[in-house]
């Protein structure tokens, strides 16, 4: 089906085009295209109607585009380039604020021109967008397309325990936050066992070749467990940890996780909130450590 | 559809290559398009002002003599529709170029593709060697990002519905200031007008699509609004004294000092912010951590074991 498109958004591209064209004569039509981020048909069709368009019946744009090369002439009148929208400076903004983790610190020039391009784009806007992803945007990234996909990932983690950094192939499971930190679950290759990752520790991390995950951890697949819950309060919270949750007739969730030691602590941290109903033995384990917990307090 | 475009376009053109105020008969005789009689002319050109006016186009309204009740005439100062940026060095175009270029796929590509066409026209060049050349991506298809910063730019109120803690779904509506990203979540702030101040959202948490309604510019943001100020962490300010068992609970040592050491334990003591969070972070340390200070959590702690062991006894 073909895109109804508003007429506010066609005549909007029609008047960027002019200066557009001005500083690109002779542009392809299908460069054209996607650099405003259309198809070829939209361009063409919009080419069409400019070309019907000028400051009298008389005296109309020129354009020429037969040749598959496009030429402008005689749009004086509006080949100004538009103010940016409050849209167009608020996204420019977060990529800017995007872009200023991504730059390493060592180019404090190019941090200092960031800087300056926020100023300059946010006289209106500027205080109404916020983007700090600290370390862990482009990393989280990483991890949750490779979770969707299913892939490994290469890291290098700064271990706080023997304060170093370290290189881990990983396939990540679970991303979850705590303390307003994310952190992510994985199967460590390295250490042949699951681990639990601070995603602000990981320094980088890089898709490795596909294929490898399935070769060196045919298992994985398999080593999800089921486990039914009861929550008491706090159904939000219930969906965002344990993601997609199945209600029952009986009223307890069903919920599909990688880590019987990891809903442990999601159970604990619950404070009471959320009850492990099965696996039984999950239960007795909660129930023992409950009893070395109290132990301590005496 | 496309003569109303035209129609837009031609009047654009029209009102900016002008140099006088230009009156609705000359408007109406010289643009193809006006058609009907008075009256259907009349709201035709209302809405295409209208139209224009949603673009960001201002148009003047003027009289040619202020002492007579004359006609109006209309009228688009170059200088309004102009892009209003100091000259931009190839460097700063290259990072605006690359800053554009992370919403690549995902919910503001199409502000971000029209940012950058407007930019290329310029006619500066790009300095892209200095500048990388993989941006990290925003990677978020959320349509309600558009509707918010569509919302914000219009100063118009929105309506959403919205998961509590029980994740019932409450009707919200919101006079949105600010918009941002923290720790991988997307949020959005503004004053709720049932509760009567700025509160902040969680974007995934939008049960509904966000609604836009009344009319434009119809609040200010607050200057002393900062979309960042909404995103600061909590500051910790209250203090706790935990034993914690040596190479364990690294999360918790970040925002700790260890006053003593003594065999397998450590003493931290440990700042924080909220109560209930202290303890959930206790709970999910399992018997890595003990607290003790201040008593009345050491108590509430011993509490929420003891439910627990019930619930699973």
């Amino acid at each position: 089906m073909v895109r109804r498109i508003p007429p506010a958004e066609k005549v909007s591209r029609l008047l960027d085009l002019v200066p557009f064209l001005y500083s690109h004569q002779g542009i392809s039509v299908d460069d054209l295209a996607s650099s405003f981020a259309v198809t070829r048909s939209e361009i063409l069709s919009d080419l069409n109607t400019l070309w019907m368009c000028g400051e009298s019946r008389f005296d109309l744009v020129e354009l020429e585009f037969e040749s598959g090369f496009v030429y402008i002439r005689n749009a004086d009148a509006v080949n100004m380039v538009r103010s940016l929208s409050a849209q167009e400076s608020m996204t420019l903004l977060f990529g800017l604020d995007i872009l200023r983790e991504d730059v390493s610190s060592e180019r404090a020039d190019l941090i200092s021109e960031i800087s300056k391009l926020r100023l300059l784009l946010g006289s209106s806007v500027g205080t109404s967008v916020a983007a700090t992803p600290a370390v862990t945007s482009a990393i989280l990234t990483e991890i949750q397309s490779a979770i969707a996909q299913r892939s490994s990932l290469e890291i290098s983690y700064h271990s706080i325990a023997v304060d170093g950094i370290s290189t881990r192939s990983i396939n990540p499971l679970e991303l979850f936050h705590r303390e307003g930190k994310a952190f992510l679950l994985a199967y460590c290759q390295s250490a042949h066992a699951m681990r639990t990752f601070r995603v602000d520790r990981i320094k980088s991390a890089q898709h490795l070749e596909s294929g490898e995950f399935a070769d060196s951890e045919p298992l994985l697949e398999a080593e999800k467990v089921q486990a039914v819950i009861k929550i008491h309060s706090g159904l939000r919270k219930a969906h965002e940890v344990f993601g997609d949750i199945q209600e029952r007739v009986d009223g307890a969730y069903l919920i599909s996780i990688y880590s019987e030691s990891w809903l442990m602590r999601e159970i604990l941290a619950s404070g009471g909130k959320f009850e492990v109903v099965e696996p039984v033995s999950m239960r007795e384990k909660i129930s023992a450590q409950m009893i070395a917990i109290s132990a301590q307090y005496g | 559809m496309s003569r109303k475009s035209e129609r837009l376009v031609n009047l654009t053109i029209a009102l900016l290559a002008t140099g006088r105020w230009l009156t609705k008969s000359e408007i109406f005789r010289s643009i193809d398009g006006y058609d009907g009689d008075a009256e259907a002319k009349e709201r035709m050109f209302e809405r295409d002002k209208e139209e224009l006016r949603n673009l960001g186009i201002e148009i003047e309204v003027g009289s040619f003599d202020a002492l007579f009740d004359d006609e109006v005439g209309y009228r688009i100062r170059p200088e309004k529709y102009r892009i209003n940026i100091p000259e931009l060095t190839p460097i700063q175009l290259a990072l605006l170029s690359s800053a554009a270029q992370s919403w690549r796929d995902a919910a503001l590509n199409s502000q971000a593709a029209s940012a950058l066409v407007k930019l290329k026209s310029l006619g500066i060049e790009s300095d892209v060697e200095e500048v990388s050349s993989n941006p990290l991506f925003a990677r978020n298809s959320d349509e309600n990002l558009i509707r918010v910063i569509d919302a914000i730019a219009a100063k118009k109120s929105i309506s959403f519905t919205y998961r509590g803690s029980d994740y019932s779904q409450e009707n919200r509506v919101i006079d949105p200031y600010g918009v941002g990203t923290k720790n991988g979540f997307w949020y959005m702030a503004g004053r709720d007008l049932d509760k009567k101040e700025i509160r902040l959202f969680r974007l995934d948490r939008c049960a509904s699509e966000i609604k836009e309604q009344g009319r434009a510019n119809s609040y200010e943001i607050p200057s002393e609004f900062s979309m960042q100020d909404q995103l600061a962490s909590r500051e910790r300010k209250l203090i706790a004294t935990l034993l914690v068992r040596s190479d364990k609970a690294h999360s918790l040592r970040r925002y700790g000092r260890v006053i003593s050491s003594a065999e397998e334990w450590d003493t931290l003591e440990y700042s924080y912010a909220d109560e209930s969070e202290l303890l959930s972070d206790l709970l999910w340390h399992m018997d890595d951590v003990i607290i003790q200070e201040p008593v009345e959590i050491v108590k509430n702690v011993q509490a929420a074991i003891k439910n627990i062991r019930v619930l699973h006894g």
